[in-house]
């Protein structure tokens, strides 16, 4: 009876860890991982990962993650498409000439 | 006059350590090659910002900080731009930028209040972020 209610509790742990946070698209409980085409980022936050706070926008060639566990906070943007690149962020001399 | 002069002398004392407790390191670099920055700061209040701007180069910045409160800018543009840093305090807040074909950040931080933000522009992008409180 009581390894019946132990089982019981662990499944639903599991459960419990793997909503926890949603995870993205690997990862469980207090880390989350995503990966989209050649960009990856892995977040590891202390804190109760039920009640971690997350938010995930992945379109091609863009990813913004945000997460918040406790005291800690993580925000990612993540971008392989140059044209989101303003061209006044970058410096003249690695702008390219304008036709 | 005595105790007008003791007062004096215990807030040039307070003084001198109030600014010895702070630390603020800027490193600005441009050019074909940039050099490695490495920064390393254990005051009180610890606040490192860096530019890295370069055409061929890779710009790297490793930075570590041990103190109350740290603070840390990176902005690099370069083909292969990589930071890594270490924030261990009660408040941390790191602001990573970089632009390139590749990018690469690795952000640890242990405090009671750790915020990170990472903005990657490239081809080929990873960040690795580890945050923990007491």
């Amino acid at each position: 009876m009581k390894s019946g209610i132990l089982a019981i509790g662990l499944v639903l742990m599991m459960t419990t860890g793997s909503r926890a946070g949603e995870p993205g698209d690997e990862g469980s409980g207090n880390t989350t991982i995503v990966r989209n085409g050649n960009s990856v980022s892995i977040i590891t936050q202390s804190g109760d990962p039920s009640q971690a706070e997350v938010k995930i926008e992945k379109e091609p060639g863009h990813t913004f993650i945000y997460r918040r566990s406790g005291g800690n906070t993580t925000i990612i943007n993540q971008s392989t498409s140059s044209s989101e690149l303003p061209p006044e962020a970058l410096p003249p001399s690695l702008r390219l000439p304008q036709r | 006059m005595k105790l007008g002069l003791s007062f004096a002398a215990v807030a040039l004392l307070a003084a001198s350590s109030a600014a010895s407790a702070q630390s603020v390191e800027v490193v600005n670099q441009f050019g074909p090659q940039v050099q490695p920055v490495t920064i390393n700061q254990s005051s009180q209040f610890n606040v490192a910002a860096v530019l890295q701007v370069t055409s061929s180069g890779a710009p790297t910045a490793t930075i570590k900080q041990t103190g109350t409160t740290n603070v840390v800018g990176i902005l690099q543009f370069g083909p292969s731009s990589s930071e890594a840093t270490g924030q261990s305090g009660v408040l941390n807040i790191a602001d990573i930028g970089q632009v390139g074909n590749t990018t690469s950040s690795l952000l640890t931080q242990t405090g009671n209040l750790n915020i990170g933000a990472i903005t990657q522009f490239g081809m080929t992008n990873s960040s690795f972020v580890s945050q923990s409180t007491p």
